[in-house]
C-alpha cells in the first residue's frame, strides 16, 4: 500500500514537472469521457435502465386489430376495457387510458389543458407517488364519483408557481368543480405530454351511456401488468382468446369480415420507440472518440517512455524491479484519466438538457436522462479502463535494458524501438479519425439534400390549425360542414389572408392517415379480388392554391364540389402514371368502396412529399371535404404576412365559433417542416461534433507525437545533415513518414467503413454510402490538415545546426 | 606535380559563440593550409577549439569572419543548399561518437550519404559493400549498429565517411571511445586510406597517433602554437 501511495506522489510530482503534456492528455481525457458519458446517459437511461415505474418489464399494453379491414391497434372501447379487466388470466392489473383537451378555469385566464383520462388504480399500478397530495383511491373512477384532478409535475411549477398549498384548490373544468387531490413528480411525458390527470368519472365524453355502451367507439388505451412468471406470449394469448369470445359474443360490435384480435407488447418497446438505432450509432461514435483519445495518450505516454529508457535501464541495471517501473506508469496514466473522467463528468452535464430535448424527439423515455449512478459508474469504469489502456502500451513497449544501456552510451543514436508501436497507435486514431469525419459528412451531405428537397408544396406563409373535432358534437356531416364554413368564412374575412382551405391532413403532418384500398373502373375486379392502396386526403376548394401544389391537369376542386353534385377525385402525378397511362386520367372513375360509389378524375396535380422528405409520393388522391367529411379538420391558411403573427387571431377565431373545441396544434408550415427536419438534423449535429472533437484529439496527438519524434531523432537529423542531406531533403523524410501513416490509416479506415455503412445507410438520404466523391474530399482534409500538423516540427528540424544537433544528447 | 595543391585555405578564420552575454573566441584569426594527400593530426588542450575548427572544415558550423576556401570554393557565401551539396560531395567524417544511425543497418548507414546525391540504389549497395570490406565489416552488413563492438562500430563509421571517397576526411578523435587494440586498429586503417590518397584531417589527444601524420599542428586558445 504503501508503495501504491509513493507512486501515486511520484505520478503527481512527474505531471506536475512535464505541465503541458499532462495537461493535453488529461484534456484529452476529458472530452472523450465527456462525450461518451454524456451519450450513455442517454443509451442508458432510455434503451438499457428498467422504465421507471413499478415492475417495469411487466407492464404491457394491449392491442386491438381487424385483421381482415387491415385496421391495426385501432383502440378499446371501454366495454372491452372491462372485460379484459374481468377475464384475464394472464393481467394482474389492467389500466385504461385516453388524452383530451379541456379548458381549466379557476385561476387567472382560462388555459386548454392535455388532459390524461384514467382509471383510477392507474398511478398506483404503475407505482408513480405523488409529491403533494395522493392520487387516485377506488371508485373514484366510477360514473358519478366527485369531480378530482391531479396535477403534472411541469403544470403546478409553471401554471401555478410550485404553490405548496394547492391541495383542496377548487378548479373549474367541463361545466363542473374539480378538486386539485394531488401532484406528481416528473415523470416520462407518456402516454402524452399531459398537464393535468382526471379520472374516467371526469371525463364528459367517457360518461355518457353512448359512450360506456357503445362496442365500436373505440376511445381508450388499455394498459396492464402482467402476472408474475407470465411471459408476454402468455398474456399475448389470453388476450386474444378473451377478443375471440367476445367477437363470438357479440357479433354486430365485431362484425366478422373486419376480423378482431387482440395482443400485448410491452411497454418498454413502446416507450423506446425506434430510438435505439440512432442512439446505438452516436455511443459507437462517442466510443471511437474515446479510442482515439486513448491512443493518443498511449502514445505520448510512449514518446515519454522513449525519452527516458536510458534511465529507466540504468534504473533497472541498479535492481530496481521492472514491475515497479510498469506500475508507476500505470498509477500515472490511471491518475490522468481519473482526473480527466471528472472534468469531463463537469463537461457532459450541462449538455444533458440538450441531449435530452434531442432524445425527446425519438422518444417519451427522454425525461429520464440524467446523471445518475449508472451513469457515474460507466464514467468512473471507462476512466479505469482508458487509463489502464493508454498505461500499458508502456509496458509492451519494454526493451532490452542492455540496449538501452549501450545505445545510451551516445554512439548510436537511441533506435526509436517503440517507435512502431507508436507509429501504429497513430494510425488507429488516422483510420478512426476517417471513419468519424467520413461518417459526419455523408450524414451532413444527406441532411443538405433532405433541406433541399423539394416536397412538392410551397411552405411559405402558410399557417395550419389542427383541430379533433369533438365527435360528440360534430357527429353528423352537416354539422362538421357548418363549423368549417363557417371557420372559413371568419378566416377568410382576415385582410391578410389570402386563401383558406380545410383538409383531413396536411403534409408531413406525423400522424398520417394510413392508405386505403380503392380500384379504377377498368379494372373491372371482383368482390374477392386484392386492391390495391392509396393514401387520400380530403380537401377543401383552395387546398391545393394554398400549398401552391401544381395543377398539371384538369381543374382543381371548386365549391360547387358537395354531396349534391357529382363524385370526384383529384390524383397525383405518380397515381395518373402507375394506373391512367400519365395523359387521359380525366373523366376516368374510380372507387374505394368496391364500386358502390364512384368518383370521377377532374384533375391531376404534382407529387407531394406527403408522409416525409425522404420519402417519394407514392398514389394518392383528394376527394373534395364536402363530399366525405372527416372529424380531423386542418385549417390552411396562405397569408400575406408572417403567418405567425395570425396564430393567436385564429385560435381566438375558432374559440369564438366553439369555445369547447380544443385546438390540437396551430403551427407555421415551415414550423412543420423545420420539425421534422429536427431530428436528422440534430443526429448530424451531434456526429458533426463528435467528428471535430475526434479531429482535434487525432491532430493534437499528429502534432505531439511528431514533435515528439522530431526531438528524439535531432541526433539523427545532425549525422544526416552531417553526410549532406539537404534541409529539404530532411523535411521531406519527416512528412513522407508521417504521410505514410495517413495514407495507412486511411486505407484501414475505407476498409472499416465497409462494415459500418450498412448501420449508417439507413440514417442517409439520396446520399450513397460508398459516395467516392465524399470519401475522397475526407481523405484528402485528413492528409492535408495532418501534413499541416507535421510541418511545423518539420520545418523546425530543418532550422537545426548539424554541430549543435551532433553535440546534443 | 612538385607543387603541392592546397585543399583547404583558411584565412583569418574566426568562430564566435555568444551565449548570455558571454562571448566565447573558440577561434581566433587562424591561417591554415591543407595540401592534397596530406595527413594532418590537430591536437591541443580540452577546449581549445578543435573540434569547433573541425566542424567549420566540415561546413558542419558557419564562420564569423574570415576566409575559407574548400577544393577551389569560397565557402563564405554558400547557402545551406551548397553546404549541404559541398558536403556531401567532398567531406567525410569520423566521430569520436560513432554516430551511426540505430535504426538502419550497418549498410545502410554507409549508404547513408550517397543516398543524398544522385546514386542509384544498386551501386550505392555496391559501393557500400566495397567500403565494407575495406574496413573488414561485411560480414556484419546486416547487422544493426547495437549488435556491434565499440570497434566495429567505429570501422563502420569510418566506411561509411570514405564511401563517397571524399576530398577530405575530417576525424575528432576516431580513438577516443575505443582501448588501445581498437584504436590501433583504426589508425592502422587511417594510415592505409591515406597511402592510398586520402586526406585526412585528425584532431586527438594522443601524442602516438599525432606522430603518425605527415605534419601535426597544435592549437591554443583557438589560434595555431606551430
Ligand atoms: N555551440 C557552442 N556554443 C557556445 N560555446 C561553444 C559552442 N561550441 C563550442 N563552444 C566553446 O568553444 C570552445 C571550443 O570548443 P571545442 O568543442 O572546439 O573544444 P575542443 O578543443 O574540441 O575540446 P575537447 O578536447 O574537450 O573536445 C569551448 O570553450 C567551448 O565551450
Ligand atoms: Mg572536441
Amino acid at each position: 500500500m504503501n508503495s501504491l501511495i509513493e507512486d501515486i506522489i511520484f505520478a503527481w510530482r512527474s505531471a506536475t514537472k512535464k505541465k503541458a503534456i499532462s495537461l493535453l492528455i488529461i484534456i484529452t481525457f476529458a472530452m472523450g469521457i465527456g462525450a461518451n458519458s454524456a451519450i450513455f446517459s442517454v443509451v442508458y437511461n432510455v434503451l438499457l435502465a428498467p422504465l421507471p415505474y413499478a415492475d417495469g418489464d411487466r407492464l404491457v399494453r394491449l392491442q386491438q386489430h381487424q385483421p381482415k379491414a387491415e385496421r391495426e391497434d385501432m383502440g378499446s372501447s371501454v366495454q372491452s376495457f372491462f372485460d379484459y379487466q374481468e377475464q384475464s388470466s394472464a393481467l394482474s392489473d389492467v389500466m385504461e387510458y385516453h388524452s383530451m383537451q379541456f379548458t381549466l378555469y379557476g385561476y387567472g385566464d382560462p388555459v386548454r389543458v392535455q388532459t390524461g383520462v384514467v382509471s383510477w388504480n392507474y398511478f398506483s399500478i404503475l407505482g408513480i407517488q405523488p409529491i403533494l397530495g395522493r392520487v387516485f383511491a377506488e371508485g373514484e373512477d366510477d360514473i358519478g364519483a366527485e369531480p378530482l384532478i391531479i396535477l403534472s409535475n411541469g403544470f403546478w411549477l409553471e401554471q401555478l408557481n410550485g404553490d405548496q398549498d394547492v391541495i383542496g384548490l377548487s378548479l373549474e373544468m367541463n361545466n363542473k368543480v374539480h378538486k386539485v387531490i394531488g401532484v406528481l413528480p416528473p415523470i416520462p411525458a407518456f402516454p402524452d405530454d399531459n398537464d393535468i390527470w382526471v379520472s374516467a368519472a371526469s371525463c364528459p365524453f367517457r360518461v355518457m351511456d353512448t359512450v360506456v355502451n357503445n362496442r365500436s367507439m373505440a376511445m381508450v388505451k388499455v394498459y396492464g401488468k402482467l402476472k408474475e412468471g407470465v411471459s408476454l406470449e402468455e398474456g399475448t394469448k389470453d388476450v386474444n382468446n378473451i377478443a375471440g369470445q367476445l367477437a363470438a359474443q357479440y357479433p354486430d360490435a365485431y362484425p366478422e369480415d373486419k376480423g378482431y384480435s387482440a395482443n400485448l407488447v410491452s411497454l418498454k418497446e413502446e416507450m423506446v420507440g425506434d430510438s435505439a438505432n440512432t442512439f446505438y450509432l452516436l455511443l459507437s461514435i462517442a466510443g471511437m472518440v474515446i479510442l482515439i483519445a486513448s491512443a493518443n495518450v498511449a502514445n505520448l505516454n510512449l514518446a515519454r517512455l522513449a525519452s527516458r529508457s536510458q534511465e529507466l535501464a540504468i534504473r533497472e541495471a541498479l535492481g530496481a524491479d521492472p514491475r515497479r517501473i510498469a506500475r508507476q506508469l500505470l498509477t500515472e496514466s490511471t491518475l490522468f484519466s481519473l482526473v480527466g473522467g471528472v472534468l469531463g463528468l463537469l463537461m457532459a452535464y450541462p449538455s444533458l438538457d440538450l441531449l435530452s430535448d434531442f432524445a425527446s424527439g425519438y422518444t417519451s423515455l427522454s425525461s429520464e436522462v440524467g446523471m445518475d449512478s449508472s451513469v457515474l459508474l460507466f464514467s468512473l469504469v471507462l476512466s479505469l479502463a482508458t487509463g489502464l489502456l493508454s498505461g500499458s502500451a508502456a509496458i509492451f513497449n519494454r526493451r532490452n535494458i542492455n540496449t538501452s544501456l549501450k545505445e545510451g552510451g551516445d554512439k548510436v543514436t537511441a533506435t526509436t524501438a517503440g517507435k512502431r508501436l507508436r507509429e501504429s497507435l497513430l494510425v488507429v486514431q488516422f483510420a478512426l479519425s476517417f471513419v468519424i469525419l467520413t461518417t459526419s459528412a455523408l450524414v451532413t451531405v444527406s441532411l443538405y439534400r433532405l433541406n433541399t428537397q423539394d416536397a412538392g408544396f410551397d411552405a411559405d406563409k402558410v399557417l395550419v390549425v389542427a383541430l379533433d373535432l369533438n365527435f360528440s358534437n360534430y357527429r353528423t356531416r352537416q354539422k362538421v360542414r357548418t363549423f368549417t364554413d363557417r371557420l372559413l368564412e371568419d378566416v377568410s374575412a382576415i385582410a391578410s389572408v389570402d386563401l383558406a382551405s380545410v383538409s383531413g391532413t396536411f403534409p408531413l403532418q406525423s400522424d398520417l392517415v394510413g392508405p386505403v384500398s380503392f380500384e379504377t373502373e377498368a379494372q373491372a375486379l371482383g368482390s374477392d379480388d386484392v386492391r390495391p392502396k392509396a393514401v387520400v386526403s380530403v380537401a377543401s376548394a383552395d387546398y391545393h392554391k394554398v400549398l401552391n401544389i401544381a395543377l398539371q391537369q384538369g381543374r382543381l376542386f371548386n365549391n360547387r364540389d358537395d354531396e349534391n353534385s357529382v363524385k370526384v377525385v383529384i390524383i397525383n402525378r405518380t397515381m395518373a402514371q402507375n394506373y391512367f397511362g400519365g395523359s387521359n386520367s380525366i373523366g376516368k372513375r374510380i372507387s374505394i368502396d368496391s364500386g358502390e360509389n364512384w368518383f370521377t378524375v377532374v384533375g391531376v396535380v404534382a407529387d407531394v412529399r406527403a408522409a416525409g422528405l425522404d420519402k417519394t409520393a407514392g398514389d394518392m388522391f383528394y376527394v373534395p371535404f364536402n363530399q366525405r367529411t372527416t372529424s380531423q379538420v386542418r385549417l390552411m391558411l396562405k397569408t400575406s404576412i408572417d403567418p405567425q403573427q395570425l396564430k393567436q387571431q385564429i385560435n381566438d377565431i375558432v374559440h369564438k365559433l366553439d369555445p369547447q373545441q380544443a385546438i390540437a396544434s396551430t403551427k407555421t408550415m415551415q414550423e412543420v417542416r423545420e420539425e421534422w427536419l429536427e431530428s436528422p438534423r440534430l443526429v448530424a449535429i451531434l456526429i458533426g461534433l463528435f467528428g471535430a472533437l475526434a479531429f482535434i484529439i487525432t491532430l493534437a496527438g499528429v502534432i505531439g507525437v511528431v514533435a515528439y519524434n522530431v526531438s528524439l531523432r535531432v541526433r539523427e537529423i545532425g549525422i544526416r545533415m552531417s553526410v549532406g542531406a539537404t534541409p529539404d531533403v530532411i523535411r521531406n523524410m519527416l512528412l513522407t513518414q508521417g504521410a505514410k501513416l495517413t495514407v495507412i490509416g486511411l486505407a484501414i479506415g475505407l476498409f472499416s467503413m465497409t462494415f459500418i455503412t450498412p448501420t449508417i445507410a439507413e440514417f442517409l438520404y439520396q446520399t450513397d454510402p460508398y459516395d467516392p466523391i465524399i470519401y475522397g474530399v475526407c481523405s484528402v482534409i485528413l492528409l492535408i490538415v495532418s501534413l499541416m500538423a507535421m510541418a511545423a516540427p518539420a520545418q523546425q528540424a530543418t532550422k537545426l545546426n548539424p554541430s549543435d544537433a551532433l553535440r546534443s544528447e | 606535380m612538385d607543387q603541392p595543391t592546397p585543399l583547404i585555405k583558411l584565412d583569418g578564420l574566426c568562430r564566435y559563440f555568444k551565449n548570455d552575454n558571454m562571448e566565447t573566441r573558440a577561434i581566433h584569426e587562424l591561417n591554415l593550409i591543407i595540401n592534397k594527400g596530406e595527413y594532418v593530426s590537430i591536437s591541443g588542450p580540452s577546449g581549445c577549439g578543435k573540434s569547433t575548427l573541425l566542424s567549420v572544415l566540415g561546413l558542419l558550423d558557419t564562420t564569423t569572419a574570415g576566409h575559407y576556401q574548400l577544393n577551389g570554393h569560397q565557402v563564405a557565401g554558400f547557402d545551406v543548399y551548397q553546404r549541404a551539396q559541398l558536403r556531401n560531395r567532398e567531406i567525410g567524417f569520423v566521430f569520436q561518437a560513432f554516430n551511426l544511425i540505430g535504426d538502419l543497418t550497418v549498410v545502410e548507414n554507409v549508404e547513408l550519404p550517397l543516398s543524398y546525391s544522385r546514386v542509384s540504389k544498386k551501386e550505392r549497395r555496391e559501393r557500400a559493400m566495397a567500403k565494407l570490406e575495406r574496413v573488414n565489416m561485411a560480414h556484419r552488413a546486416n547487422h544493426f549498429p547495437s549488435q556491434l563492438s565499440g570497434g566495429q562500430q567505429q570501422r563502420v563509421a569510418v566506411a561509411r565517411g570514405i564511401v563517397i571517397d571524399p576530398s577530405i576526411l575530417l576525424a575528432d578523435e576516431p580513438t577516443g571511445n575505443l582501448d588501445s587494440t581498437n584504436a590501433a586498429a583504426i589508425m592502422e586503417l587511417l594510415d592505409e586510406l591515406n597511402a592510398d590518397g586520402t586526406t585526412i584531417c585528425m584532431v586527438t589527444h594522443d601524442e602516438r597517433f599525432a606522430d603518425r601524420a605527415s605534419r601535426k599542428v597544435e592549437l591554443m586558445d583557438g589560434q595555431l602554437v606551430r
